[in-house]
């Protein structure tokens, strides 16, 4: 059976095409100004490198904040349940899951069984997620992929205390015209990044063999900040990115079965 | 060495307290807050010692603790899961604020290595069937301590451990007395160190140490003397950080009343042949604390304190959620402005966020 | 933008609309009373009221008021001018927007139609002792009496202590005299008269209760909340009696019918914590998954949870003792988690939503015990997040939504699962 998931994100569009358990071909692009065009793109594109048309998919998942606007009809389930699945079909043995993703965070625990035991969203603030990261890119003049690199050559502490956004930028600015070397403002950006993480993580007493997904899992800097703080040897996925768009697949799978 | 350095390493190291007193095999009973009256644990033969807070920011705490829950209550409950208070054999609390009573919930399910015991007392003052309640409630934390320490409380050695805490307390007050001259003997973080260092020491050697301390300072007089004189109130500051802040912008700290300063030695227990009377109304006959009622006998106290130690400005230290001290200033605030500039602030415990702070400080001082 | 995204809860029952109309009827006539020349009291939601009752004394209470207008969207205005006179947003929403009420020099008509100011005020520290000193901000505003009626924490679960009862009993004493000397009469023989009426009417508040266990539940929460009020204001009165005699008959037809709140229920939900009072419709906001949300906490606040055999009405004051200290809200775990553990049991509920209001000093502090405990009991997962029930100016309709739904789908996912 031919299923496909789309994760409609805020930044990020993701699709993939999954046949009975393989995953035969994957598309990530950004979402810009309109979530129904990216989607139907990125669905396009990966038809294309499957080889197959839109008839063949037997059904369709959706999850992601932009969900509802997807020009497919498909079946509907929250991030929490979709990372759920996507992580337990790459490591079966794990019991958690962070989930960074644009504007959105969450932490979600299972049992053994695959249970969702607990789960913590953030709230509407944004510090602690990409566009947070994305916005101090921005201020430091520095490429988004290299900032976790950058910030792992720190030579010193130093604290971004500020906990929103707004602040923390100007709070980046400043140091910026007090010369503080570029590589320590990052650190300070990720650990700030990386609390509110954990804090998310704490309130639901994450801890095991967590996997961390989204774009963000790709940033070495923010993954091992996090280890530090939560004490953890989080799994990073090959793919964090597509783990969700799996879980819708896999959850249009569950359904038509 | 001179004593208030003495007083300053004792504050910095209270291990070394629990380290001494431990080699004989004599026991430790954590408490927090007033109403556990510490003169019955030492009369039994044991260490009281009152649990204080680090600057550390919380770790674990928040996942049982909502974040809206009093921080320096979840600095402690952090500290207990960690087991830093492992050398507690009991920990023992009172009926003060929710905040607290969360906290003796959370303890007695999550911290199986430290026992947790609740003291009630009412929060209302001055009522006879009060007293009588408390009374109650009294004799079986008496008791327990007796079953905890192995030895009976008399009447002998409860009056003997009120005399020697009475002396603690005199001797405070003394040295705080020192504090009332136009150039301060002392100054604000000096003296909430060694007020701290003499609350964690047994007083067997605080005492001592007091009238020693003293002596050395008596005809001291304090740099910087020229600022301001702040009294400062509020909920329970456990660390001189902030008051030192005040000093750097130029106030001159010369009164405190806080839990680690002037609310544990302002008052001495008033002669009584019942000794378990004169704990009873010694707690029972004032308002030391703004969860207590009626809230007319601190202002009256506030009030005093502007007048004998000569204030040009309050200082409100509420920690953040601190509901009692939030509403206690909010109710005083127009009337003690008609006295004097009141400033309430609002202090993260773990002392994030100094830098805004220091602007409305320095902005409150340069008005005055 | 908040106001548009929020709705009224749907009710479904004729006698909750009764309830509803009892309640603007009680705080309409408050107003009459006063110019008529009687004096009229403010306390909490906790004092036993059976003392006013006997007294014939008007009553407002300073968690209903807030729940009035907070229902009209109009409590952020009054919250907004208390927290100018210096109470910040770290205290109750509901003690602020009772204070903003209290001392606003102009209100809104629909907060005019229900407000008369104190002419005598019985605070407590029961439930919230950390927020007891509001109301003297009020007294000094309004330049009036004010009695404080001391409760002490129950440490002791059921078995509170004769020592205790004496000292509440002695409190109630007090608060009485307090009324006697500013303008009340306060009758003993009607108090004694009004235990037997709070014993009926607790009677049979818990046979509705009983009805709601049935699957399918034939009352949720929504209607629970409007039919809770008269817990509050209405112990000791023949009308408190009535309306749940007629409530209890409702009920009873339709669990003989099988009628559910919703057609088909596959999940029974329970709501910890103060629920959206500004947008009811939240609790209808899960219906579309088949999920009905049974019962409310909140529902069990003054005696909800409470077995009315002990009381005496030879002995009034002990009687109403016995019947505060015990309370849920009276913090201690035997009363508040043990209890939220039985009532998950019985309700045969599947999940629990915890919500923390920021501004609240007593509930938060029960998530997480009432979470482990229920789980570790029963299996029944919690999900706890932010909303503050009173102050819109807090909600955030899209993450309490998606909060909602994350919990549901996973419950409805695990359920796919066994």
């Amino acid at each position: 059976m031919l299923t496909a998931g789309i994760d409609a994100g805020s930044l990020s569009t993701k699709v993939v095409i999954l046949n009975q358990d393989k995953i035969m071909a994957y598309e990530v692009l950004s979402t810009g100004i309109d979530i129904g065009a990216a989607a139907k793109r990125a669905m396009d594109n990966v038809l294309e490198k499957a080889g197959i048309s839109l008839q063949d998919v037997e059904s369709i998942g959706s999850t992601g904040v932009g969900k509802k606007k997807v020009p497919y009809k498909s079946v509907q389930g929250t991030e929490v349940v979709c990372d759920t699945k996507g992580a337990l079909y790459f490591y079966p043995k794990s019991n958690g899951v962070i989930d960074i993703g644009g504007e959105n965070c969450r932490a979600i625990k299972f049992d053994a069984e695959g249970n969702i035991v607990d789960f913590a969203l953030n709230d509407k603030c944004a510090s602690g997620t990409g566009i947070f990261l994305d916005a101090m890119a921005k201020a430091l003049r520095v490429k988004p992929e290299e900032m976790g690199k950058l910030s792992l050559q720190s030579t010193e502490d130093i604290e971004v205390t500020s906990m929103c956004s707004v602040f923390a930028e100007s709070e980046v600015v400043s140091m910026i015209h007090r010369k503080v070397p570029k590589n320590n403002i990052l650190r300070g950006i990720h650990k700030s990044i990386a609390s509110r993480v954990v804090g998310l993580a704490n309130r639901i007493l994450l801890e095991g063999n967590v996997v961390i997904i989204g774009g963000i899992a790709k940033n070495i800097g923010l993954v091992t900040t996090l280890n530090e703080l939560m004490n953890s040897e989080l799994i990073v996925p090959e793919k964090p990115e597509v783990v969700g768009a799996l879980g819708a697949a896999l959850l249009a799978r569950e359904r038509k079965e | 060495m001179g004593t208030l350095e003495t007083m300053k390493d004792i504050f910095n190291n209270p291990n070394k307290i629990i380290e001494e007193w431990k080699k004989d095999g004599k026991k430790v009973v954590g408490h927090r807050c007033m109403y556990v009256p510490e003169e019955i644990i030492h009369a039994a033969g044991m260490l009281p010692y009152p649990t204080f807070g680090t600057p550390e920011p919380i770790k674990k705490a928040d996942s049982y603790f909502q974040p809206c829950a009093c921080e320096f209550v979840r600095n402690l409950f952090d500290l207990a899961l960690d087991k830093k208070f492992g050398f507690l054999d009991s920990m023992v609390l009172c009926n003060t604020c929710d905040a607290v009573r969360h906290l003796y919930n959370m303890w007695d399910t999550y911290v199986d290595s430290v026992p947790c015991y609740m003291v009630n007392n009412p929060q209302k003052m001055y009522d006879e069937s009060g007293f009588k309640f408390y009374r109650m409630e009294l004799e079986k934390f008496k008791k327990l301590m007796e079953d905890l320490s192995g030895n009976k409380i008399t009447d002998e050695s409860l009056k003997k451990s009120i005399e020697l805490y009475d002396e603690t307390r005199r001797l405070l007050k003394e040295l705080n007395d020192l504090r009332k001259r136009d150039i301060p003997a002392i100054s604000g973080s000096e003296f909430l160190r060694t007020s701290m260092a003499s609350m964690l020491m047994p007083k067997e050697n605080a005492n001592p140490l007091l009238r020693k301390l003293i002596d050395e300072v008596k005809n001291r007089e304090i740099k910087n003397a020229d600022g301001p004189r702040i009294l400062l109130t509020g909920s329970i500051i456990d660390n001189p950080t902030l008051i030192e802040l005040v000093e750097d912008m130029g106030g001159v700290v010369v009164v405190d009343d806080l839990c680690t300063s002037a609310k544990y030695f302002w008052y001495t227990t008033k002669p009584n042949n019942d000794p378990m009377d004169a704990i009873v109304r010694f707690n029972l006959e004032r308002t030391l604390c703004a969860c207590a009622h009626p809230s007319e006998d601190r202002y009256d106290y506030l009030q005093g304190l502007i007048r004998e130690f000569n204030i040009d400005g309050i200082i409100y230290f509420n920690i953040k959620y601190c509901h009692p001290f939030v509403y206690e200033s909010a109710i005083f605030r127009k009337k003690l402005e008609e006295e004097v500039p009141t400033l309430t602030l609002e202090v993260d415990h773990s002392l994030s966020g100094l830098g805004q702070l220091k602007t409305r400080v320095q902005a409150f001082i340069e008005m005055l | 933008m908040a106001t548009k995204v929020t709705a009224p809860g749907k009710k479904s029952l004729q006698t909750t609309l009764e309830i509803g109309k009892a309640i603007r009827a009680y705080y309409g006539g408050i107003k009459e009373a006063q110019k008529a020349g009687k004096p009229v009291i403010w306390s909490y939601g906790l004092v036993p009221r059976e003392i006013f009752h006997a007294a014939n004394a008007p009553v407002i209470y300073l968690e209903h008021l807030p729940l009035m207008i907070g229902a009209k969207q109009l409590s952020g205005h009054y919250i907004q001018i208390a927290e100018e006179e210096g109470f910040s947003r770290d205290v109750c929403a509901f003690h602020r927007c009772f204070l903003g009420c209290a001392v606003a020099k102009e209100r809104d008509p629909y907060l005019e139609k229900f407000f008369a100011p104190p002419n005598l005020i019985i605070a407590s520290n029961l439930p919230c002792m950390s927020e007891s000193k509001s109301f003297l901000y009020a007294a000094d505003h309004h330049d009036c009496p004010y009695y404080f009626l001391d409760a002490p924490i129950n440490t002791w679960g059921k078995d509170i202590p004769e020592y205790a009862i004496e000292y509440f009993a002695g409190q109630l004493k007090g608060a009485i005299d307090s009324m006697e000397e500013h303008g009340f009469k306060v009758d003993m023989d009607k108090l004694k008269e009004s235990i037997n009426l709070t014993k009926k009417m607790m009677g049979l508040w818990n046979e509705i209760d009983n009805c709601r266990k049935t699957v399918p539940t034939p009352m949720s929460t929504v209607d629970g909340i409007t039919a809770a009020y008269p817990l509050i204001q209405l112990p000791g009165t023949e009308l408190g009696v009535t309306l749940f005699e007629r409530l209890l008959e409702e009920l009873k037809e339709r669990v003989e019918k099988k009628q559910g709140v919703i057609e088909d229920e596959k999940l029974r939900l329970m709501w910890f914590g103060v629920p959206p009072f500004y947008n009811m419709g939240l609790f209808n906001y899960v219906e579309k998954y088949g999920a009905v949300v049974v019962k409310s906490m909140v529902e069990y606040i003054a005696g909800g949870a409470f077995d009315p055999s002990v009381m005496d009405p030879e002995k009034p004051l002990e009687s109403l003792a016995y019947k505060a200290l015990v309370d849920i809200v009276n913090p201690t775990y035997t009363n508040m988690v043990d209890f939220i553990v039985k009532a998950v049991e019985d309700f045969k509920i599947d999940g629990l939503i915890g919500v923390v209001k920021r501004s609240c000093g007593l509930l938060p502090g029960y998530m997480r015990l009432a979470k482990d405990a229920v789980y570790n009991g029963s299996g029944v997962p919690m999900t706890i997040f932010d909303l503050d029930g009173l102050d819109i100016r807090e909600y955030d309709d899209v993450t309490s939504k998606a909060n909602l739904d994350s919990f549901v789908e996973s419950l409805l996912a695990n359920k796919r699962r066994q």
